[in-house]
């Protein structure tokens, strides 16, 4: 009976075309749109890469053009200088073709805008300056010991060491691929709710005919939440498939990433169960309610906007910790940057227990439902 | 007045679902977007980039707070409480900070005698332009105090001498019209119409539009003494005063929000551009009323069509930042020339009208073209019926 039931529950599961659009299409729809937008985000706009600038000759300076085609030579150089008369320069400019324009005459800088690039051509001016005053301060009160510091000036030292604290993606927009999947696990519960209504004799006909049949109740709700449980993991690994072909980067541990999404929908599934239980509500109502939740508890964990989950972390961490979204989410971040599991493992702790807790109570209720007369 | 009577009772049945997106453009707009915008402030004048930098001084010497005191007047300090891995992972991964700067103990010390290697260690995402920015004025200030000390000063004098060649600064401007990049906060407002009030108006109106569209709704409308050409201009006007009513809150909105910006030239021309936008919205409305078979799937239509139009014409992402080949694409979708209205409008000034009154043509194009599409597959499937 049990294979019965579980084999009808997989074929009108996979029927539902609406089921199939909100955790399959919708997800992969909206993650190629975001990969598409902030694919190459943090590389263009976060990682330094040589700076074109135009440089207008000035006659009594060369000091200075030397040292920016200094910087402008070798593998990875600071610049990309390119000596231009004013006019070109200015139409470079114009037409973003150079990132700012340097006088050599005057020492002084034109730029579009006021970023990152334009900050790092004002600090090679600004050190330029700095070195002729220093050269100019000690040349004065301490002449002999001139070329010396000159020496010293125009090396190349690092006074500092420069470690990270993680190997993996550091892509902050990274957020919004972790809070799809939590989306779509939590979006699980829409066939949850239109599968136990297909149960329950006081919403829909076919639950009626369901109950006076002498199939207990409790295989009928195993073998379909197994059915919706086994699709939906099905269409997480899709997802995840698709991501990883366009290029995301997941950082590897599939196993791991696999039991992240297999609770994930577990939990999704126990709220739409909970959701369907509530009695005098519309299939159309108890709809209305899984998607505000979903979308609450994804925009949560930064689906909408980057920012309101590290918002929560910083005032009511405990937020986090209960909202199954944002740990979804976080076990994915734990799983990309950090070497060891136990940040991770916390979370699968946590989603456990949230999802033996839901399905619990989700049984309970089912299992509690009798009618006196229908 | 029946059928305009009836389209306002079946809108009613739908008004939940707009209110709900309005609402959430509101409170993603206002609790989220604007709060974080630069502002008009960066528009006129050039503005160096500053880290934000948690520091961890374990040395506690004169020399080590001197540094810090110099660093945080040009970059940004922030406090982070615990000096563990996770923390500053966290921290860093969410842009809170770009960089922290440990100090050991002995720094002072090491300072002093000339040590030039590993003095400090700094903590940061590899490879961003901020923290290299951040670690070239580190090294130049512990370059210059250590050239001061090479020279015989010592090291108090060799401090004080090297703020004073750091405040040697160069002269950087701005083309006349200033920075444009720079966006005020209602462009933001504006601009992020683009997604919702595709959203909005797909939802709220397709579902009245498929209710009109009823075989046999239609056929008991079309058997009565009500005349055919009636029965549309009602519905039009409901879904005309609609858009109206959407767009007077949302200017409404504007008003409390930027008060007198929005009796301007700039602001009459944000209002005219939503104007124009809100016909491709009911153009798009009515084209998905004719291809939806049901309300979910008129849900489906909405969030694809105003959600992927905004990450890929400049409504969540500026353009600057997409590839090429998205913005190719983008010029083929309405949103990405409401956008572009937009930022022009932001920068208006007396004699660019050209450039914003083309992005509004097009708009108008396109929803020409969405009711003509519409229109055909309303009439084929008539036919076909």
């Amino acid at each position: 009976m049990f294979f019965h039931n579980f084999k009808y529950a997989l074929k009108s599961l996979l029927k539902t075309k609406e089921t199939i659009f909100w955790t399959l299409i919708f997800p992969i729809a909206l993650g190629t749109f975001m990969y598409m937008a902030f694919g190459n985000l943090m590389d263009q706009e976060e990682m330094f890469h040589s700076v074109p600038v135009a440089v207008v000759s000035g006659k009594e300076n060369s000091e200075l053009e030397t040292v920016l085609l200094a910087l402008s030579e070798g593998e990875d150089p600071m610049l990309k200088v390119s000596f231009m008369e004013e006019p070109d320069a200015l139409k470079a400019l114009e037409e973003e073709q150079v990132e700012g324009v340097i006088y050599t005459s005057d020492t002084s800088l034109l730029v579009n805008e006021s970023n990152l690039n334009a900050s790092m051509l004002e600090t090679v001016l600004e050190q330029y300056k700095q070195i002729e005053y220093v050269c100019a301060d000690i040349g004065t009160n301490n002449p002999g010991m001139l070329p010396e510091v000159v020496m010293q000036l125009m090396g190349d030292q690092e006074y500092f060491i420069e470690t990270t604290t993680s190997d993996g993606c550091q892509n902050e927009y990274y957020n919004y691929f972790y809070a799809i999947f939590a989306m779509s696990c939590l979006f699980a519960s829409f066939s949850a709710i239109s599968r136990i209504n297909k149960l329950q004799a006081n919403v829909s006909a076919l639950g009626m005919r369901r109950c006076l049949s002498p199939n207990g109740k409790i295989v009928a709700v195993t073998a379909e939440y197994l059915a919706l449980l086994i699709v939906h993991f099905i269409i997480e690994l899709i997802v995840l498939a698709y991501l990883m072909l366009l290029g995301v980067d997941f950082g590897g541990h599939y196993p791991a990433i696999a039991l992240i999404l297999l609770l994930g929908c577990s939990i999704g599934l126990s709220i739409g169960v909970i959701i369907a239980s509530i009695y005098k509500l519309s299939e159309g109502a108890k709809m209305g309610i899984a998607v505000s939740i979903g979308m609450l508890l994804s925009v949560m964990a930064d689906l909408c906007a980057a920012g309101i989950k590290d918002f929560i972390e910083h005032h009511v961490p405990v937020l986090n910790r209960i909202n199954p979204a944002v740990v979804i989410s976080d076990s994915f971040y734990a799983l990309n940057v950090y070497d060891d599991y136990s940040r991770y493992t916390g979370n699968m702790l946590i989603l456990s227990v949230m999802a033996v807790l839901l399905l619990g109570i989700s049984i309970m209720i089912l299992g509690r439902n009798k009618y006196a007369s229908l | 007045m029946q059928v305009f009577k009836s389209y306002w009772k079946i809108l009613n049945r739908y008004k939940g679902q707009m209110i709900m997106y309005l609402s959430i453009f509101m409170v993603v707009l206002f609790c989220f977007i604007i709060p974080n915008d630069m502002g008009e402030d960066g528009e006129n004048q050039y503005t160096s980039m500053k880290a934000k930098f948690a520091v961890f001084d374990y040395d506690h010497s004169a020399a080590s707070e001197a540094l810090i005191s110099y660093l945080e007047g040009i970059h940004i300090i922030v406090e982070l409480k615990e000096d563990d891995t996770e923390t500053i992972q966290d921290e860093l991964f969410n842009r809170n900070i770009d960089c922290v700067l440990r100090i050991p103990e002995g720094f002072g010390e090491k300072l002093a005698n000339g040590e030039q290697t590993g003095l400090v260690e700094i903590v940061a995402i590899m490879g961003t332009t901020i923290s290299m920015l951040f670690e070239t004025d580190l090294n130049t200030y512990l370059n210059f105090v250590n050239a001061y000390l090479l020279a015989g000063y010592d090291s108090k004098i060799a401090i004080e001498h090297t703020d004073t060649a750091l405040n040697q600064q160069v002269d950087v401007r701005l083309p006349e019209q200033g920075d444009t990049s720079v966006m005020g906060n209602r462009y933001y407002y504006f601009n992020y119409l683009g997604w919702v009030l595709i959203c909005m108006m797909v939802i709220g109106i397709a579902p009245i539009l498929m209710v009109y569209n009823k075989k046999n709704l239609k056929e008991r409308v079309h058997c009565s003494a009500y005349p055919f050409s009636r029965i549309h201009q009602e519905i039009l006007l409901g879904v005309v005063l609609t858009g109206i009513g959407i767009c007077a809150v949302i200017i409404a909105g504007a008003v409390i929000a930027f008060q007198g910006d929005v009796f301007s030239a700039s602001g009459g021309l944000y209002i005219l551009n939503m104007f124009s936008y809100m016909l491709v919205a009911l153009g798009f409305a009515f084209l998905v009323s004719n291809l939806a078979a049901n309300v979910e799937i008129v849900n489906m239509f909405a969030n694809v069509i105003s959600l992927g139009m905004a990450f890929l014409c400049g409504i969540f992402v500026p353009t600057e930042v997409l590839g090429k080949g998205v913005i190719a694409i983008a010029h083929f979708l309405p949103a990405y020339w409401y956008s572009q209205a937009c930022g022009r409008i932001e920068h208006y000034t007396n004699g660019a009208l050209g450039e914003i009154l083309t992005c509004m043509g097009i708009e108008l194009l396109f929803a020409a073209t969405l009711v003509v599409l519409g229109m055909t597959i309303s009439r084929k499937k008539r036919v076909e019926a």
